[in-house]
């Protein structure tokens, strides 16, 4: 059973569906949850098997709401009309209700690393060193299968976006879950730390914050960059790998997030140099690809402060009892990103096949009509089973990638919705009617 | 240090540089822990559990070794779904993976049931 201020909070008006597809110039406002008949339970944990389900997707859009009410976030263009949200967005009785429903949502969607990842035995530094070694090195030798999945569409631009726009969770806010480690005091490692995101700050020079850069790539894209413009897009497993360093920093899990930020900073250099010439290959010079550079470099030294300045001396200073804690922080995240590729590569891979093309509808497959009018609420979701969308009357968008054509749908066609898949719908004409039939049950 | 990866469905005791172990599950955690009694080296994989599963009883001369201090001794080890990966300082080219009947301490939650 959801603890009763759920609805009171996904109800806020901030949290209703946006005018457009995108929520602009606004970031405050982000569509939560579909309210339709959904009775989503968020109060036990789910298995590894179900972290893509709808209600995953629900639970990682709220709790980063609740995490980044701890933030400070600002529109580029001032306050203006936005004052009143912005009061909404940070009352303290809102963040207090957010805070009391985080452990109930934290643990439906990283209950089951618990049970997926055990990490036992006396631990020794060497241990550690060599377990880490292994890792970093079989993260870099590994082919890059999102840069692949991309290359291999039918249409690499589109692809390539949707793979920038995962990349815009964290891009805007670079290094927000870093920067609640640097309070307090834990000695030479706190200052190495403090280097490294100093670098992401770019040494307080705005034109080289890394999230500066990564606007100037989406601006080289022509795509927006306010912070959540994309809000819709985000796939349950890139925010998932997202939101795992504010779970682990939230809940005191100070070793698994420097295991964890160990090896994504060991892995990053490769990973973005393979990125950026992903991105020339696609869109050929016109990208400005200086964000994935500047990680191809700093991210050298990123991995070596790291392991060699932050993550070894903890060790040393403060035990082998920490050493599994440290292990675990990068076994979890590295099964995280695991969930985060998978994710992201289906769903090119679905929107590039629904996008070739609707097929005729079979006679007599409607069931419960839905009526959408032109200018609704606009949010995204996903299924847990397959779907078949089958247009009744008038002409409908399915909307399946933050960029691209959508695919129109139109009165006696039908269009297949992956299970795990997001997509909106839009009406094409001033209202449209069609059913969403579950395709289990059209088998039977 | 040297790695060593298994599947557990397949293997759950090895021996390495002649040195049994086993793997033992407890409480919903896998531990590699000496296949080997401290009294006079009786094989602890095929003992048993006490009736207060707190202890494993060797079946050579039914020595009660409390599982906390076989625990404190376990090899490092992670598990990831059944991938099982161990870390040893040497690990010869002898070593031996096997298949025994599985040992485990239940769960708190089935010990109270």
């Amino acid at each position: 059973m959801n603890a009763p201020q759920l609805n009171s909070f996904v109800s806020h008006r901030l949290f209703e569906g946006s005018t457009g597809l995108y929520v602009e110039r606004n970031p405050y406002r982000r569509p939560l949850w579909q309210q339709t008949a959904d009775d989503l339970d968020f109060s036990r944990a789910l298995g590894e098997s179900e972290q893509l389900c709808y209600s995953a997707l629900v639970a990682h859009r709220i709790l980063l709401t609740i995490y980044e009410t701890n933030s400070v976030l600002l529109p580029a263009q001032g306050l203006g009309t936005l004052k009143r949200d912005y009061d909404e967005f940070y009352a303290p009785a809102w963040r207090t209700m957010g805070a009391s429903l985080r452990p109930m949502l934290e643990r439906h969607v990283f209950g089951f690393l618990a049970d997926a990842i055990t990490v036992s035995g006396h631990w020794t530094r060497d241990a550690l060193r060599a377990y880490f070694d292994r890792a970093i090195e079989d993260g870099n030798a590994a082919p890059n299968e999102v840069a692949q999945a991309i290359e291999a569409t039918q249409h690499p631009d589109v692809a390539a976006d949707s793979f920038l726009i995962q990349l815009a969770l964290d891009g805007l806010t670079e290094a927000s879950a870093m920067s609640r480690t640097l309070g307090g005091a834990y000695g030479p490692e706190q200052s190495e730390l403090f280097k490294i995101f100093i670098d992401e700050f770019g040494y307080g020079v705005h034109e080289a914050k890394h999230s500066r850069l990564f606007e100037n790539l989406l601006k080289s894209r022509g795509m927006l960059t306010d912070v959540h413009s994309y809000w819709s897009f985000y796939l349950t497993g890139p925010t998932a790998v997202n939101n795992y360093f504010y779970y682990v920093v939230e809940n005191g899990h100070f070793f698994r997030y420097v295991g964890a930020v160990t090896f994504i900073e060991s892995i990053f250099a490769k990973g973005f140099a393979d990125t950026a010439r992903t991105l020339q290959r696609v869109f050929g010079s016109a990208v400005d690809t200086r964000y994935c550079d500047e990680h191809a470099h700093i991210d050298k030294h990123h991995g070596r402060m790291t392991f060699e300045h932050l993550l070894l001396p903890l060790a040393d200073k403060h035990g082998d009892e920490i050493i599994p804690e440290l292990v675990r922080g990068l076994e979890e995240v590295r099964l995280l990103l695991r969930l985060a590729d998978d994710d992201l590569i289906a769903q090119l891979r679905w929107a590039d096949q629904a996008a070739a093309h609707p097929h005729a509808a079979r006679a007599g497959l409607a069931g419960t009509n839905v009526t959408l009018a032109r200018g609704a609420p606009f949010a995204t979701r996903t299924f847990d089973e397959d779907r078949l969308l089958v247009m009744i009357q008038g002409e409908l968008d399915l909307v399946i990638s933050g960029t691209g054509s959508p695919l129109r749908v139109r009165a006696g066609e039908a269009a297949l919705i992956a299970r795990q898949r997001l997509h909106g719908l839009q009406a094409a004409t001033e209202s449209c009617t069609f059913s969403l039939e579950s395709t289990a049950e059209l088998r039977q | 240090m040297n790695r060593l990866s298994f599947d557990r469905r397949q293997f759950n005791s090895l021996v390495v540089a002649g040195e049994p172990y086993f793997l033992l599950d407890v409480d919903g955690r896998t531990f590699l822990v000496r296949d080997r009694c401290p009294h006079r080296g009786g094989p602890l994989s095929l003992g048993r559990l006490s009736d207060d599963a707190q202890h494993i009883i060797c079946p050579w001369h039914q020595s009660r070794i409390t599982c906390g201090s076989l625990l404190r001794g376990a090899v490092p080890l992670v598990r990831r779904r059944d991938d099982v990966t161990v870390l040893f300082p040497l690990i010869d080219k002898d070593v031996l993976l096997r298949r025994r009947p599985p040992l485990t301490v239940p769960t708190r939650k089935e010990k109270s049931q």
